[in-house]
């Protein structure tokens, strides 16, 4: 693969036309769809007044955890039932750097928390789509695939996320700027995007794995265990777990446990490792929506398989990775949310049609359908779209 | 006659080199330092949050022996519950959604030694038709129970010696080994996303008398 070298002779008005233009027609369009959809499915279910309303709609699930935090900072406080939560739920369950921003942009947002939130997750996903295709032509991969990748981002079921106030669309964007940074060997600008990934939340010190294995591929392994011989290339994935670790930190000061993030996961999300298989077999054989979580999740390790086809060895090993940790925790309790942002699996397929218009085009169409499907029952707070 | 290599250039590439190396190093050494110093010094928050109120509530409603406590939905005696216990309305006594669970409570200097009765629904599943249970009190444990199917509401009798309560502070932590849901599937160590329907052990009532002399 030859790395993509952005011409210098064309104009910035041809690289506006040919790539910010379509990228930002894909998410203002998708955004647009769903959130019509959704506002549709909330006016005809009946709802009225405030909660007919866009964004409160928009904050589901996690999203009052991290306003909270983004509000009122941490807290040992546990809700419990009487509010809807769990025994043993609290704001340590989440990480820091979302609620931090989101914090940051309220007083511009005229105090108002919850838009705060919106507005920077629509940021982040912009963003995320200018880094994911800039990665696919790092790769070497021409205009159609980034294209093609940047539109099934949008489209992808439950999408709706990116544009919700989560952390998703952050993780996505920091993601890809690491590793895309690592890639152009700009190891101090990876380090610090890897550093911030990690405080968004911890699974980001995955990208360890990724970097890992790419220095393997492309020096060898001997090289990689004398990293005193190119130190600069090892930034990043010491820089990784700085984020991570600063919070353990703050958690000691604050409670007396740097492992609060973990006490509260077991204790009020039920997080506990499994073996990957068990939990499989557990929720294949449930015989309910997590029957089908577990057949997705499976599908998309199937899918994945497409990176070693192209000689993806780094981005193969981080998304395999990430579907294992998935696997090994509390189980897949989401159907499509978490293999959103493993955006390496999508431009290996995103590659696979590209050559075939029609299929590309019929792929599309089945996503936002599915997607708009799930923006409903997000509007209506169901389940599948947890 | 030079070889035309300038050495003063090479030098301070490798002295940055090993600069940053030395850098990161020191970075690396210090996570894993900070890791063990938090791994040593770290304790479950909410454990000792909970263990703390329903220590702070003993303290202020010190218990005489014989107690006789009842758990369950609205039960008063539930303050003396630390740690991983739930009451809910729809299965009498309190249930056990975690392997670890805490009953702390304050008596005043025992004479004899004590026995703590705990009377319990040990929960098994078809995968596990035998569940293990440890008691331990201020950090000694004092035996371990299979439970399980004839016998699963029989109740645990823990003889404790009253050098171990001395000081009439009591920590009793309920150790299980298996962890099920209340309609019989079998869930591992795990509790399947957050269905609240889990338990280990239901625990209805708790009494303490002064164990006979031997």
């Amino acid at each position: 693969m030859t790395a993509y070298v952005m011409p210098q002779n064309d104009s910035v008005r041809h690289q506006i036309r040919d790539v910010l233009v379509p990228l930002v027609a894909m998410f203002l369009a998708s955004r647009l769809v769903l959130l019509v959809l959704a506002s549709m499915t909330l006016q005809l279910s009946g709802a009225h007044g405030a909660n007919s309303s866009l964004a409160p709609m928009l904050c589901r699930w996690d999203c009052e955890w991290y306003l909270g935090i983004a509000q009122h900072g941490y807290s040992t406080y546990e809700p419990g039932l009487a509010y809807g939560h769990a025994p043993g739920e609290t704001t340590f369950g989440f990480y820091p750097l979302y609620p931090l921003i989101v914090r940051f942009f309220t007083p511009l947002m005229g105090g108002d928390v919850l838009h705060a939130g919106i507005l920077v997750s629509n940021l982040c996903f912009l963003a995320a789509l200018f880094y994911v295709y800039l990665y696919v032509r790092e790769l070497g991969l021409n205009r159609s695939v980034g294209l093609l990748t940047a539109c099934m981002l949008c489209v992808f079921p439950q999408s709706i996320v990116f544009s919700a106030p989560l952390s998703e669309s952050i993780f996505l964007l920091l993601m890809a700027a690491a590793m895309y940074h690592f890639r152009r060997e700009q190891y101090l600008v990876a380090g610090i995007a890897a550093a911030l990934l990690t405080a968004v939340r911890p699974n980001g010190i995955l990208f360890i794995v990724f970097a890992g294995v790419l220095l393997v591929q492309q020096h060898g392994l001997r090289a990689v265990l004398a990293p005193w011989r190119m130190p600069e290339k090892f930034v990043p994935i010491v820089l990784a777990p700085l984020g991570m670790f600063l919070f353990l930190t703050y958690c000691y000061v604050a409670t007396g446990d740097a492992f609060a993030h973990e006490s509260t996961e077991s204790i009020g999300w039920g997080w506990a490792f499994v073996p990957p298989w068990e939990n499989l077999l557990e929720q294949l054989h449930s015989g309910s929506v997590l029957a089908l979580c577990a057949a997705i999740s499976i599908s998309v390790a199937l899918c994945s398989l497409l990176l070693l086809q192209y000689g993806m060895y780094a981005e193969f090993a981080f998304c395999i990775a990430s579907i294992l940790l998935i696997w090994c925790g509390q189980g897949v309790v989401s159907l499509f949310r978490y293999w959103m942002i493993l955006f390496p699996i999508w431009i290996a397929v995103a590659r696979s049609v590209a050559v075939r218009p029609m299929g590309a085009t019929l792929l599309c169409a089945l996503l936002g359908m599915i997607s708009g499907v799930i923006a409903c029952a997000w509007a209506l707070g169901s389940i599948i779209a947890l | 006659m030079g070889t035309g290599i300038d050495h003063r250039a090479v030098k301070p590439s490798a002295a940055r080199r090993w600069t940053s190396f030395a850098a990161l190093l020191a970075l690396g050494v210090g996570y894993i330092a900070a890791y063990l110093f938090f791994s040593a010094h770290s304790q479950n928050f909410l454990v000792v949050q909970r263990n703390g109120r329903a220590m702070a509530f003993g303290e202020t409603h010190p218990a005489t022996s014989p107690i006789t406590w009842q758990f369950g939905q609205n039960s008063p005696d539930n303050a003396r519950l630390g740690s991983g216990w739930l009451a809910a309305p729809s299965y009498p006594g309190v249930r056990l959604l975690t392997q670890d669970g805490w009953i702390v409570f304050v008596t005043g200097r025992p004479d004899t030694d004590m026995l703590l009765r705990l009377d319990a629904l040990v929960l098994t599943t078809q995968a596990v038709p035998r569940n293990t249970i440890e008691v331990s009190i201020n950090g000694t444990s004092l035996g371990s129970w299979q439970r399980g199917g004839a016998d699963a509401r029989e109740p645990i009798e823990v003889r404790v010696p009253r050098s171990l309560v001395a000081d009439g502070q009591w920590h009793v932590r309920v150790h299980v080994d298996h962890i099920g849901s209340i309609f019989g599937r079998d869930t591992g160590a795990a509790r399947n996303g957050q269905d609240l329907l889990l338990l280990a052990i239901g625990l209805r009532r708790a009494d303490s008398s002064n164990e006979p002399a031997r």
